[in-house]
């Protein structure tokens, strides 16, 4: 980033981490889990799954206007997870999961959620929400944000590394946007006190 | 018990590197040389993958000897 003020940078450095919006499942109901797991360590595990986002179709439920606390059909996702095993250890995978939109799904096919022995049932329904970093690290969109000096002035390198539920270039464009909006406010608000 | 889907520190994900990971060093390969080809390049993702113990593969064999005495106990 060139003829950018240190602190300007370092503003979008920390809204890449904790205002961007990723999906992620949230709130979990456990029909039936006969696994060695908890359901709580079980529903831990799936909200850490990085699921694919759509910013333009979903929206963040405190901004959304259905009201609802239990959500509508443009601010959340329902998974279903319906498995058990019969003769032998299975191990469950996130390609398992049934979404209710086939494109908000785990970006990774192949992540072992819980193994199951002979005789063992999981049934689940699991619902996915927009969220931000700043309140848990599941909806964080990257795992690195980092700024390092060039030596220049007014020179920054901003390394970033997308967890993978949206690409690192939407991550930053939609980083300054929401920094945009917020001076916005500001402005707005200071221009009421003249 | 199982892998952590994700790397404590960073938040990467990792579970899903797993079982190449095992598979290969289970074939002899290096481990440190597996992890790079594997694109785990920080060294808070490496220790978790490398250090990480399924302890849940511990436990099921007695699930497992469960399920077998019930069916035996059912056909009796």
């Amino acid at each position: 980033m060139k003829n950018i003020d240190r602190s300007y940078a370092n503003a979008v450095r920390r809204f890449i981490i904790s205002e961007v919006p990723t999906m992620a499942i949230d709130e979990v109901v456990i029909l039936e889990n006969s696994s060695v797991l908890y359901d709580e360590l079980l529903a831990h595990r799936l909200g850490l799954l990085p699921l694919k986002t759509d910013l333009e179709r979903y929206r963040l439920p405190e901004k959304c206007d259905c009201k609802n606390p239990l959500g509508c059909s443009n601010c959340r996702v329902l998974l279903v997870l319906d498995a058990h095993s019969t003769d032998q250890v299975k191990t469950i995978y996130s390609g398992d999961l049934v979404s209710e939109d086939t494109e908000v799904v785990p970006i990774s096919p192949r992540i072992p959620i819980v193994k199951l022995a002979p005789g063992q049932k999981i049934k689940l329904e699991a619902y996915a929400k927009l969220g931000k970093g700043k309140e848990h690290a599941k909806w964080q969109p990257v795992s690195v944000s980092v700024l390092t000096e060039t030596g220049k002035d007014d020179e920054f390198f901003l390394k970033l590394e997308s967890v993978g539920s949206l690409p690192p270039f939407k991550i930053l464009s939609e980083a300054t946007n929401i920094l945009y909006q917020k001076l916005a406010e500001v402005l707005q608000k200071a221009e009421e006190f003249k | 018990m199982l892998i952590p889907i994700r790397c404590f520190t960073c938040g990467a994900l990792i579970a899903d590197k797993q079982e190449e990971f095992d598979s290969k060093v289970r074939e002899g390969e290096d481990p440190g040389k597996v992890l790079t080809s594997l694109k785990v390049t920080r060294y808070c993702c490496r220790s978790i993958l490398l250090s990480s113990a399924d302890v849940i593969d511990q436990v099921l064999p007695y699930y497992e000897s469960l399920a077998e005495r019930r069916s035996e106990f059912s056909t009796e």
